[in-house]
C-alpha cells in the first residue's frame, strides 16, 4: 500500500478550498441574478415533466429567512385539467394551489459543486480546461434542471397525492415525487460531482484527439489517480 | 501475468486501471442502492434509535463539553433548548455524505482491504462531520439565527463535499497501485 504524499494532498486541499471559496463568494453575490436567467428553462422543465398545472418560477423574498433577506422560488400552479383525487371527487381546472418554495441558496448548492469539480482539478493542458467547460454545459443544464423543477413540481405532486390518500384512494409516491426525494437527500450532490467526473474524462479525451501539440504540464490529475 | 500465474506465483492482485465512465456508473448504481435500503428504514426507527443515540444524544453531550450553561436536552431527534429547537430528519443525519464518500470508495478500482478501510473511514468521517454539523447548527440557531439558512442550505453542505473530495483523493492517491489508463471515455 503505498503512502500518499502529504505535500500531494495539501496541493489539492488548497486548491479545491481556495476553487470552493471564490465560487461561494461568487454565488452569495451574483447567484441571484445568475439564476434568474435560468428562470425560462425551469418554466420549460415544468411543463415538459407533467401536464396537470401551469406555473411560471419566480424571485421573491423570503420574510421568515435571515431576516427576511433570504431569497426563494416560487411558484403558484393553476391546474389546466381536473385531476381526479378518487372515483368521486375531482379538483377542477383553474384551481388555484398555493405557493411552492424553495430557498435560493439551496438551489445553487448543485451548479457551485459542479463548477467547483471542473475547475479544482487540475488539467494536463491549458486548453484541456476551456474543451472541459465546453463539454460541461449540457451537463450543466441538466443538473439545473433536474434539481429545482423537480424539488417544486415533487412539492405539488406529493400534496396532490396526499389529498387522493386523503379521499380514500391507496398511498402512491408519484415517479417525479421519488425522483426529488432522491435528488433532494444527496442525488443534488451526486448529480454534480458524478457528471464533472464524466466532462473531466470527456475534456481530457477530447483535448487528445485535437491537433494541439502543446507540452503537458505536470499537473496532478496524471498523479493523482 | 496471467490469473493462474498470479495466484501460482501468490502474487497480489492488481486493481483495474481507473475508467471514468465505469467508476460513474457503479458510483451512481451504489449511491442508488444505498439510497434504497437507507429509505427502508421505518421513519420510527430512524428517528427513535438510530438519530437519538447516534447524532442528537451525542450532540447534546458535546454542546454541554463545550458550553456547560447551555440548557440543551436530546429529545428523540430533536436538540431542544429555550434558544433553539434543532430537529433531525431523514436526509440531515449525514446519510447522503456517507453514502456519496462510501460508493465513490468502493467504485473506485483498489484493492478489497484497501476498499474496506476506505469504507470505514468514508463512515467515520461522514459522521465526524455531521456531528460538527449539528453541533454548530445548533449554537448559530441558538445565537446567529439570521446566518442559519445560508450556513445550512449553502455553506457548511458545500464545505462538507470539499473535506469529502480531499479525503476521497488522498485515499485514491494511495490506491493507485495501477498506472491510470490513457484518458479515454468508455
Amino acid at each position: 500500500m503505498r503512502t500518499p504524499s502529504v505535500h500531494r494532498l495539501l496541493r489539492i486541499a488548497t486548491r479545491l478550498v481556495v476553487v470552493w471559496a471564490l465560487l461561494c463568494a461568487a454565488a452569495i453575490g451574483f447567484g441571484r441574478p445568475a439564476l434568474t436567467l435560468a428562470l425560462p428553462l425551469f418554466d420549460r422543465v415544468i411543463a415538459a415533466v407533467q401536464d396537470d398545472f401551469a406555473a411560471g418560477v419566480e424571485m421573491a423574498q423570503d420574510g421568515k429567512a435571515q431576516n427576511g433577506k433570504g431569497w426563494v422560488l416560487r411558484m403558484q400552479p393553476t391546474l389546466v385539467r381536473p385531476v381526479r383525487l378518487n372515483a368521486e371527487l375531482a379538483m377542477p381546472a383553474g384551481t388555484r394551489l398555493r405557493w411552492f418554495a424553495t430557498h435560493v441558496d439551496h438551489t445553487l448548492v448543485p451548479p457551485l459543486l459542479f463548477l467547483m469539480a471542473l475547475l479544482a482539478w487540475p488539467p494536463d493542458r491549458r486548453s484541456e480546461l476551456l474543451i472541459r467547460l465546453l463539454v460541461a454545459l449540457p451537463m450543466f443544464l441538466l443538473i439545473l434542471a433536474l434539481t429545482a423543477p423537480i424539488q417544486l413540481v415533487g412539492q405539488v405532486q406529493m400534496v396532490l397525492a396526499e389529498l387522493a390518500a386523503l379521499a380514500g384512494e391507496p398511498q402512491r409516491e408519484p415517479p417525479l415525487v421519488t425522483l426529488m426525494v432522491f435528488m433532494e437527500s444527496g442525488g443534488r450532490w451526486l448529480l454534480p460531482l458524478a457528471g464533472a467526473v464524466l466532462c473531466i474524462a470527456l475534456g481530457r479525451r477530447l483535448r487528445g484527439l485535437s491537433r494541439d501539440t502543446t507540452k503537458a504540464r505536470p499537473g496532478l490529475a496524471t498523479r493523482v489517480q | 501475468m496471467s490469473e493462474h500465474q498470479r495466484r501460482v506465483s501468490g502474487a497480489p492482485a492488481q486493481p483495474k486501471p481507473f475508467r471514468p465512465l465505469r467508476f460513474v456508473a457503479v458510483f451512481v448504481a451504489l449511491y442508488a442502492a444505498l439510497h434504497a435500503l437507507y429509505f427502508a428504514v421505518p421513519d420510527r426507527v430512524l428517528r427513535q434509535v438510530v438519530h437519538y443515540y447516534a447524532i442528537v444524544a451525542p450532540s447534546a453531550g458535546l454542546i454541554k463539553l463545550a458550553a456547560p450553561q447551555e440548557p440543551v436536552r436530546a429529545l428523540a431527534g430533536t436538540l431542544e433548548s429555550p434558544q433553539a429547537s434543532l430537529s433531525i430528519v431523514r436526509g440531515c443525519d449525514g446519510a447522503g455524505v456517507a453514502f456519496l464518500l462510501a460508493a465513490a470508495v468502493l467504485a473506485y478500482p483498489a484493492r478489497r482491504r484497501r476498499k474496506l478501510l476506505g469504507v470505514a473511514g468514508a463512515l467515520a468521517l461522514a459522521y465526524l462531520l455531521n456531528q460538527l454539523r449539528v453541533v454548530g447548527l445548533y449554537f448559530v440557531a441558538a445565537y446567529r439565527h439570521d446566518w442559519f439558512d445560508l450556513l445550512h442550505n449553502f455553506v457548511i453542505p458545500t464545505f462538507i463535499i470539499v473535506v469529502c473530495c480531499v479525503a476521497f483523493a488522498w485515499w485514491a492517491s494511495g490506491s493507485a497501485a495501477v498506472q491510470p489508463a490513457p484518458a479515454r471515455v468508455r
